[in-house]
């Protein structure tokens, strides 16, 4: 079928968003764990988005858009970011001791007494990569060998950057609720 | 069936990612009952899985319009609009 230039641009485009902005929440997640700033996050997701579509209308198509957004995003915001010297204070968990709080139902009592910027505050305080394999696994739903294949590492490395990541989370926050109610 | 090793982070960071197979998970859930180690790990790694979870945060208003947008201006041939950063 013989189609214009025109009209297989304009096609491609709107196969392109159709495809992907179902993932924006998470790309903006991820990009958040990079970026200090809301606003330097929405640049980040805008990059992301132009370089997915420049590859999309090469052809270069994934079968998932969600790794592959994730891929993009991960690439970006670690040249920009790193290369900046800019990123949050980490603080480092895992030599710490957290068996966990001495209550029937810890995850109520700690949910219960925290609030979102407390959330916010002790997903940004854990490392990078921690932070980054989190929210591949846990908020953007890959698997674990998704994320591996996104971040370039081993799977096993994966598998323990989330559990401490998950670790710390419960460690900090469960700090952030004895702070509060001390 | 041969007696798998335990490895308190790895095996709970695959049976809170439901990503264990259904052999492997029967093991595991069976083991827990009897290791203190591996359950510690299985609800520090739950408790953390649901505050990543709540720690999702929207994309702001506009956002998806601007990436249209730019998008749209990069599919015309135009140069795409200059990011704040």
């Amino acid at each position: 079928m013989a189609v214009t230039g025109k009209t297989s641009v304009h096609k491609d485009h709107e196969d392109f968003l159709r495809a992907t902005m179902g993932a924006m929440d998470l790309v903006y997640n991820l990009a958040r764990r990079f970026a200090e700033r809301p606003e330097d996050a929405e640049d980040l997701v805008q990059e992301t988005y132009l370089a997915a579509y420049r590859a999309w209308r090469d052809r270069r198509r994934p079968r998932r858009v969600e790794p592959w957004l994730a891929t993009i995003c991960l690439n970006l915001g670690r040249s920009r970011y790193r290369s900046r010297g800019r990123s949050p204070v980490e603080v480092s968990l895992d030599d710490r001791d957290f068996r966990g709080p001495a209550t029937a139902d810890p995850e109520q009592a700690a949910e219960a007494a925290m609030d979102r910027q407390a959330l916010y505050e002790a997903m940004r305080r854990l490392p990078e990569e921690q932070r980054v394999a989190i929210t591949l696994v846990d908020l953007m739903g890959l698997k674990t060998a998704e994320a591996a294949r996104a971040m370039d590492i081993p799977r096993g490395t994966v598998l323990s950057r989330v559990h401490r990541g998950r670790r710390g989370l419960a460690a900090l926050l469960w700090d952030a609720v004895r702070g509060e109610t001390r | 069936m041969r007696q798998r090793r335990h490895d308190p982070e790895r095996d709970s960071a695959e049976y809170v990612s439901g990503e264990l197979s259904t052999r492997a998970r029967r093991w595991f859930e069976r083991h827990l009952l009897e290791c203190d180690d591996c359950w510690r790990e299985v609800l520090l790694g739950r408790f953390g899985r649901r505050i990543a979870e709540d720690a999702r945060e929207p994309a702001p208003v506009g956002l998806r319009d601007r990436v249209r947008a730019a998008v749209a201006v990069t599919s015309s041939g135009r140069l795409p609009p200059e990011t704040s950063g």
